[in-house]
């Protein structure tokens, strides 16, 4: 059975001049009809920014592992303002199983009794907890 | 007394460390910084993943550029300068060592000579 295709014309192929060695100062980025459609970076921004977004959608897979949880906490919490503010609550198929005003002798006794399976631990208040850590990321390719 | 670690730039106090998961008793050693501006001990992302620990909490940080991120955090026992610590709450990051933080630090009498290049870390 024959098969009907179209026949297109070809389209001129894009010129894209730029010096190399813009790269060294700044990104290029390139536009089509007046609208930013990529961006050219060095080699070696490039795999520095890879690694950052291996990092971050490795943070955000394990933050995502937490989302039962968060979102049973976050229904719970205008409740637990009122009888547990300031403690922690441990959540469990999204209940509260267990509470304690020290987080790490809740942690213990949590893990004894559920072992593997997902917990959420938290303080019972209006804003997340914030830790402090100056501490520079461990950069493993920069250039200069 | 230790030395700091030479292979640092500048040297800087390093200390081998157990990390153990509290579920199945599993340890990895790794080799922890000593970070008095922390103010909890931060994991290598390969220990969480060798370990598989399970994220149980989470929490904001801030960094030195004053920008603040989400970040999972998980409860681990530690073995560090001969003492058990039976649960701390740590996170993680990409990273190839243990930052030890103000959580651990301060449960230790720590003393840096930078001028000899030592440091001691016992428990009173």
């Amino acid at each position: 059975m024959a098969t009907s295709k179209i026949i297109k014309e070809v389209h001129a192929a894009y010129a894209l001049p730029f010096d190399e060695k813009q790269l060294a100062d700044h990104p290029v980025v390139l536009e089509r009809h007046g609208k930013p459609v990529a961006v050219v970076i060095a080699p070696e921004e490039y795999q520095a920014y890879c690694e950052w977004r291996d990092a971050d959608a490795w943070r955000r897979a394990e933050l995502d592992k937490l989302r039962p949880g968060r979102e049973a906490f976050q229904r719970l919490l205008p409740e637990l303002l009122r009888t547990h503010r300031d403690q922690f609550v441990a959540i469990h198929d999204g209940q509260v199983v267990d509470s304690d005003a020290d987080n790490l002798a809740l942690a213990q006794r949590v893990i004894a009794r559920f072992g593997n399976e997902q917990v959420y631990i938290q303080k019972v208040c209006q804003q997340p907890r914030i830790f402090e850590l100056p501490s520079p990321e461990e950069i493993l390719n920069a250039s200069l | 007394m230790p030395h700091y670690d030479m292979r640092m730039r500048p040297p800087a106090a390093v200390i081998e460390i157990q990390v153990i998961d509290l579920v199945s008793g599993t340890a990895e050693h790794v080799p922890a910084k000593l970070d008095t501006g922390a103010a909890i001990s931060v994991l290598p992302q390969t220990t969480v993943e060798t370990l598989q620990l399970i994220q149980t909490s989470e929490a904001a940080f801030y960094g030195y550029d004053g920008v603040l991120t989400m970040r999972p955090t998980y409860y681990v026992g530690i073995e560090v300068a001969g003492y058990r610590i039976p649960v701390i709450e740590v996170t993680s990051s990409r990273r190839t060592d243990v930052l030890l933080g103000r959580d651990v630090l301060n449960r230790f009498i720590v003393t840096f000579n930078g001028k000899d290049l030592t440091f001691e870390m016992r428990d009173p």
